[in-house]
């Protein structure tokens, strides 16, 4: 009940003109941004941060929420229609996306990304209001024993998301993992895999990595067809809004997304771009259209798309209540509640209710207005892609350039870039699907750490998997759905047998 | 060997090189320094690269068991059933976009109408030699982006490319290489402070 | 967003790039970006070497090594935001992102292609002191022009309130009875301080079970699920969790006792162990840097030590004012260099083979 007061007084004061100008303003911009592949929303808040600070707690706090919000869906836009993720959680929906855009569907996927990252982002922030308390201590149970078995989870998994060769999808995610454990070791500071290149120790911009794989084979491709080529991108005309049928195949993954991409997102340090990965995984293996997947499903994009903003949101939870940030933009969230003299923490919610029930209360109207601005705005962008292909393509050239560019200024960053194309390209061309070395990049510190301390802590032992009881119960899951559907099938095909027998 | 299919000795290929660079990054792993740790900083990156060159050898060895089994059971080769035991499509070099055509109008009937004349017709697979020429064309890009500074690398390469597409339209890629230089340009400096390199004209 | 890591606290030199991004913001230099940059238009061109008495002649350019966002660039940001609102220095003064090798590439660069310059000034920190000490990087900030030491933020062991470590005695005694129990939550170099601390209570920093996480949030929820029974990490990064009760302080290896409300926490050096080290941030130029420019930067960097926003700044974030120049900045760099020396060497971790 107090929380609803709480609340209350949150949306008093983020109800105010200004607050709701800051709020749109915010958005806005944050969608801006980004469709700017390489920058993400951590450019965006640390430019507008000195602006903030001349503005109240309040205002400044609702503008970088704002484009927080703004740019995971604004990262979609860009991943749908011309393949290029901004942002490692919207990978996902590269895939897909990308696929429904080929086929004239652009409109459509633009619009459940848009519908489902509201629906998702408002459920994740009732989550956030009113579960906040109890899912803290969530964290306190996930210890790195937990965590290292979580991420072995999602990478087998991982080998399922694409359709084809299993060999081929465990060589993506090996060459995924083999890319992320570049640059120097986090446990021991030491250098590995750099073949002697100091400039490597930094390791690989999963950006860049993802930007090269995705956007470079694309776009080098259908530029390389030259002319005469038919035109790949199907936009003409016909592109229609999301039929009553699209509505029904989305509904569901919209909803599983959202609570997928909430739990996720609550734990830190994987956040959203696991949500956005798993709720793939989980809309391909219960499809009853798995054909279609790799082909435009648009489940494969309202699902993704939920799960991410959802995470956007169970990521404050932590952020908030234990100050751990989930990720690099909420980090930077974090030092700005610094300076405004807000202390995230297991305080924060007795210190400074005011402030942060006007912020969460902010993010419902963020929510709203980022649907409001970005519906109308599908049409015109999908009008992008009836520019002439070459002209569209090597425009995406120049701004992965530019989005390398952003990330590392160097030389050495640009040749990063091209020389993962060229892997993407000969990737693809070996049919290796590249998604789940995407997943696989993102997912390698937090297995390998987590991995690293368990044996550490208990000096070389394997037994707090069996010993300690969450661990226990994922390790029962995991062993249920490897030895399962082998004992199933196993079980189905001795009764037919059985019954062929009997009837023979 | 003769009865090889396209795809089989696409994943031949493919397979030897996955070991090669799992070989590679296996011996790599030798540079790094042994610490006292139960696992230590080499124990994971050693693991990928073992990892790299079983799957790899995996991959070439199944594709050549599977042709030579094909063989057996149809002399011709032909691999009509593409042996889709692991789901690998069949023969056709690019599965994704080639598959296109066919699952398009099964996959999504009740849509299908709204998608008059949007059938995509399987793409051709771009030349070899068009491709390298792209990604060359993209890396001196790349490596003159900074010496020589964005506006004028960025309007050069936009040029470069557009015009190899449509030469006849010259005056359009001009002005469009022009102006989208200058507009991310100014975009870039003064809407978000990104600095990108000024190059010569600095 | 990957972000160097240690670049990002500017301390954790082990830092795995991308991880490390979570950690810059958390703690580190405040993100008063760049409204500089807006009023510097384009202008960051290379300047010849001023001459005559009217230094600075064009912009000079402050480099943080590493990528926007980290630990180097908000203090970057931070440090020119109140140069410039408190009007100390009216050039503009761009800041650009100089990733690379933690921070290596960039003062690999400033000791050899800007020697010379007088148009460029960047941030370092401890963290690139490791990475000299460990062999990683030719050279560390005691080689180039050293302009000033802005501030430390120092280290601070805690336990978790509940646990069975209630002191510095206890903490000893228990890594007497058996290191390997005591693990000790750490991030990148902030094991140094600790291992040399063992070392002076007669314990093997070799044995010593540190177990590594990305900062002060992590390290916490470690301490409470049971995963780690100390932690060691600046004290900023434990703010919130100290106020709330739910960890105590320990042990600090700050000169002087720090400031209320944690006056109380011994320092190591008061408790017998003899070791003092902080995660310090400073300002350097380019090798052979014109001694005309050197001064005024001194000057600058003094008056902006002294201003309001800055203190504001260093306040809000619990930083230590550490404010040097000249040669007393020199010994400063000089000494710490010697105990990361040190605490490498006992940790075992340079990577000559």
């Amino acid at each position: 009940m107090d929380t609803l007061i709480d609340l209350g007084g949150g949306f008093a004061s983020a109800l105010e003109p200004l607050s709701l100008i800051f709020a749109l303003l915010g958005v806005l911009l944050g969608t801006v941004v980004g469709v700017l592949p390489g920058i993400g929303p951590i450019s965006a808040i640390a430019i507008l941060i000195p602006v903030s600070f001349g503005m109240e707690p309040v205002h400044g706090l609702i503008l970088l929420c704002g484009i927080y919000y703004g740019s995971m869906y604004g990262g979609s836009i860009t991943a749908t229609l011309i393949k290029t993720p901004g942002e490692i959680a919207s990978a996902v929906t590269a895939i897909e996306g990308y696929e429904m855009a080929r086929r004239g569907r652009g409109k459509a996927a633009l619009a459940t990304a848009a519908i489902g990252s509201f629906l998702a982002g408002t459920l994740a922030i009732i989550g956030l209001t009113f579960l906040s308390p109890v899912l803290v201590k969530l964290a306190n149970v996930f210890g790195s024993t937990e965590y290292f078995l979580l991420m072995a989870t999602a990478l087998l998994l991982a080998s399922t998301m694409s359709s084809g060769s299993r060999a081929k999808a465990l060589i993506s995610i090996f060459i995924g993992l083999a890319v992320g454990l570049v640059g120097l070791d986090f446990q021991t500071g030491l250098p590995r895999q750099t073949f002697g290149m100091s400039l490597l120790s930094d390791g690989i911009d999963f950006t860049i990595f993802a930007m090269a794989l995705f956007a470079i084979p694309e776009a080098i491709r259908n530029l390389a067809l030259g002319r005469g080529a038919k035109d790949e991108i199907q936009s003409f005309g016909n592109d229609r809004w999301m039929t009553k049928q699209d509505w029904q195949r989305s509904s569901m993954p919209w909803a599983r997304g959202s609570v997928l991409g909430f739990f996720i997102g609550i734990l830190p340090g994987v956040g959203p771009s696991l949500a956005s990965f798993m709720s793939y995984i989980m809309e391909k293996r219960i499809s009853k259209r798995k054909d279609e997947f790799g082909k435009g499903a648009i489940e494969g994009v309202a699902g993704p798309e939920a799960a991410n903003n959802a995470g956007v949101g169970g990521a404050m939870i932590p952020l908030f209540s234990l100050g751990i940030p989930g990720s690099a933009t909420t980090a930077l969230l974090l030092f700005v509640f610094t300076m405004y003299g807000l202390q995230p923490g297991p305080l924060i919610f007795r210190d400074d209710s005011g402030l942060i029930w006007t912020i969460i209360a902010s993010m419902y109207i963020g929510n709203v207005a980022l649907i409001i601005l970005n519906l109308p705005l599908v049409g015109l962008f999908v009008k992008l892609l009836k520019m002439p292909k070459e002209i569209l393509f090597s425009s995406i050239l120049v701004l992965v350039g530019i989005g390398a560019y952003a990330i590392e200024f160097s030389l050495f960053g640009l040749m990063l870039l091209g020389i993962f194309g060229v892997i993407g390209y000969l990737m693809d061309k070996g049919e290796i699907p590249l998604a789940p070395s995407i997943l696989a990049l993102v997912l390698v510190p937090l297995l390998e750490d987590n991995f690293r301390r368990m044996l550490q802590i208990s000096g070389g032992s394997f037994m707090p998997l069996l010993t300690r009881p969450v661990s226990l119960s994922i390790v029962i899951l995991m062993v249920l759905g490897i030895v399962g559907p082998v004992i199933f099938r196993w079980w189905v095909r001795r009764r037919q047998l059985l019954a062929d027998v009997s009837v023979g | 060997m003769k009865t090889l299919s396209p795809a089989r000795r696409g994943d031949v290929i493919t397979g030897i090189a996955v070991t090669l660079v799992g070989t590679v990054y296996y011996i790599a792993t030798f540079w790094i320094q042994e610490t006292r740790n139960i696992i230590t900083p080499a124990t994971f990156p050693a693991i990928v690269g073992v990892a790299l060159i079983v799957l790899g050898l995996f991959l070439a060895g199944q594709a050549l068991y599977r042709s030579r089994k094909l063989a057996e059971v149809a002399p011709g080769g032909a691999a009509p059933a593409g042996g889709g035991i692991d789901g690998t499509t069949s023969a056709c070099v690019n599965a994704e976009h080639g598959a296109t055509s066919v699952d398009d109008a099964s996959a999504d009937p009740a849509s299908g109408d709204e998608r008059t004349g949007a059938v995509i017709d399987a793409p051709e697979e771009p030349k070899s030699k068009q491709v390298v020429l792209q990604f060359a064309l993209f890396f001196v890009y790349l490596g003159i982006l900074i010496p020589v500074g964005f506006l004028l690398s960025t309007a050069a390469f936009l040029m470069t490319m557009t015009s190899i597409y449509a030469p006849h339209r010259w005056v359009r890629n001009l002005i469009f290489s022009v102006l989208f230089s200058v507009v991310i340009y100014i975009a870039f400096v003064y809407g978000l402070a990104v600095y990108l390199p000024v190059g010569i004209l600095g | 967003m990957r972000s160097t890591a240690i670049t990002g606290q500017g301390r954790a030199t082990s830092a795995r790039g991308r991880k490390r991004a979570l950690r810059p913001a958390l703690t580190v230099g405040a993100v008063l970006a760049s409204l500089a940059l807006v009023a510097t238009g384009c202008g960051n061109k290379a300047q010849p070497p001023g001459e005559g008495g009217d230094y600075p002649t064009g912009p000079v350019t402050v480099s943080a090594p590493a990528e926007p966002g980290s630990g180097w660039d908000t203090t970057a940001r931070a440090l020119v935001e109140a140069l410039q609102k408190e009007e100390i220095v009216s050039t503009p003064l761009p800041v650009k992102n100089q990733p690379g090798g933690t921070g290596c590439m960039w003062m690999t660069s400033m000791m050899q292609q800007e020697k010379g310059k007088d148009d460029q000034i960047a941030i370092t920190s401890l963290a690139s002191q490791t990475m000299k000490a460990r062999g990683l990087c030719e050279f560390g900030p005691e080689d180039t022009t050293l302009i000033a030491t802005m501030y430390v933020e120092d280290f601070m062991v805690v336990a978790p309130d509940d646990g069975d470590i209630k002191n510095v005695e206890g903490l000893v005694k228990a890594l007497k009875e058996d290191p390997q129990k005591v693990t000790v939550a750490a991030s990148g170099d902030d094991t140094l301080p600790f291992a040399l601390f063992a070392k002076e209570a007669g314990i093997d920093p070799v044995d010593i079970n540190f177990v590594n996480y990305e900062g002060g949030g992590e390290q916490t929820t470690a301490m409470l699920n049971g995963d780690a029974k100390v932690a060691i990490a600046g004290l900023s990064e434990f703010r919130s969790v100290l106020e709330s009760g739910d960890i105590k302080p320990l042990l600090t290896f700050a000169k002087e006792p720090l400031a209320a409300p944690y006056d109380s926490v011994p320092t190591a050096a008061d408790s017998g162990y003899d070791v003092t080290l902080g995660n310090w941030r400073g300002v350097y130029g380019p090798a052979e840097m014109p001694q005309e420019a050197v001064d005024y930067w001194a000057k600058a960097l003094e008056e902006v030590s002294n201003s309001a926003t800055w203190k504001d700044t260093v306040e809000k974030n619990q930083w230590a004012p550490e404010f040097l120049t000249g040669d007393d900045a020199q010994k400063y760099a000089d000494e710490a260099a010697a105990t990361v020396e040190e605490g490498v060497k006992e940790t075992d971790l340079g990577t000559s083979k």
